[in-house]
């Protein structure tokens, strides 16, 4: 264990429990003295209340068909006008296109470098799995080149958080 | 507080023992109340067993027997309010008992109150099978072939399970230290 690890479990150890009140320990005492009288933890009977039906209508009404039937119309009413209006966006997309073709540069190489990986402790996922959180920074260097041979570096640096499982079992 | 005219053979013990218990019956239990009756139902089970003659070893035994049968007390009531929730959520919606326990789990003195609220916080928060090692660990004073043999695992599990709860309250508590909560 580190010396931090170590330091800290120090820390917790001057910490006592809050001792027992003098009526719990009074409770307690009678209870042992008394063993014989105890009863058994059993597991109580529940007299139920009745229970207050909510009514709920059964089926659909006629208001909610209409309202399906609404609903559909126009959807069928949209489905024929949109068509239309995908199409002229695709011809005024290609009226530009040939613009950017000359300058379009695509990537040839991606090299990914790790900088720094640091370890961030346990943590526990919603399973209450303990997995030890890993901070990695790394830079992605990305090449690209055009139709003309020319090149364009571009450097993204990120940070990932990974997670990797711990076993204790 | 005043002491009772006639003390029996076991209050001493209580006084020394009983604020151990109690935290291991609060860790593992949902409510302060629960945590008492399951503590009174582990000790009425030693003593049965104390004058009967029927308990095997001598008083140094008794901790792990008692953190044993608190943990199974706790198992039954936690499964006994469960079916019972389940039948009352079924009869009368969702009313719930909001008691939380609003009493310390342990001792002010020599600890900054901050520090020390919100460790019992972090404690609570984290995964029992973590926190129940380390409360029979730090504050039980169980050794973990001890702590292995309540729980029913291997020392190395218990062992392991210690260690990173250990750590992951240090960094809950890192945390909240940079969040300015301390």
């Amino acid at each position: 264990m580190d010396l931090e690890l170590r330091q800290f479990e120090e820390e917790l150890e001057r910490l006592a429990p809050a001792g027992l009140p003098e009526g719990l320990i009074a409770r307690m005492e009678s209870a042992m003295v008394g063993w014989q009288d105890a009863v058994p933890a059993m597991d109580e009977k529940v007299v139920p209340f009745p229970k207050v039906e909510v009514e709920s209508p059964r089926g659909f009404s006629r208001g909610f068909w209409s309202a399906a039937a609404a609903v559909a119309l126009l959807g069928a009413v949209v489905a024929l006008v949109l068509p239309n209006q995908t199409a002229e966006k695709k011809v005024a997309a290609s009226e530009a296109a040939p613009e950017f073709a000359a300058v379009s540069f695509a990537p040839t190489n991606l090299d990914r470098n790790i900088i720094q990986a640091a370890d961030g402790g346990v943590v526990f996922t919603a399973d209450e799995r303990p997995h030890r959180l890993v901070r990695v920074e790394y830079v992605d260097r990305i090449k690209f080149r055009n139709a003309a041979g020319e090149e364009l570096h571009v450097e993204k640096p990120s940070v990932n958080f990974v997670l990797i499982p711990v076993e204790t079992d | 507080m005043a002491e009772p005219e006639n003390p029996t053979p076991w209050r001493d013990w209580l006084e020394e023992h009983g604020g151990k218990l109690l935290l291991f019956a609060r860790q593992q239990t949902r409510r302060a109340g629960d945590a008492e009756d399951v503590l009174q139902e582990a000790l009425v089970k030693l003593a049965k067993k104390v004058e009967s003659g029927e308990f095997v070893g001598g008083q140094e035994a008794w901790m792990p027997f008692l953190y044993t049968q608190i943990r199974r007390e706790s198992i039954d009531l936690g499964r006994r309010n469960d079916r019972r929730k389940k039948r009352e959520d079924a009869v009368v919606g969702d009313e719930l008992i909001g008691e939380t326990g609003t009493e310390g789990w342990f001792e002010g003195s020599g600890y900054e109150d901050e520090r020390r609220v919100m460790l019992e916080a972090a404690l609570k928060e984290l995964p029992k099978k973590f926190s129940e090692v380390i409360v029979m660990k730090i504050w039980g004073g169980r050794t973990f072939a001890e702590i292995g043999e309540i729980l029913e695992i291997s020392m190395n599990t218990a062992a392991s399970r210690y260690r990173y709860g250990v750590e992951a309250l240090r960094k809950q508590l890192a945390g909240a230290r940079i969040r300015g909560d301390l």
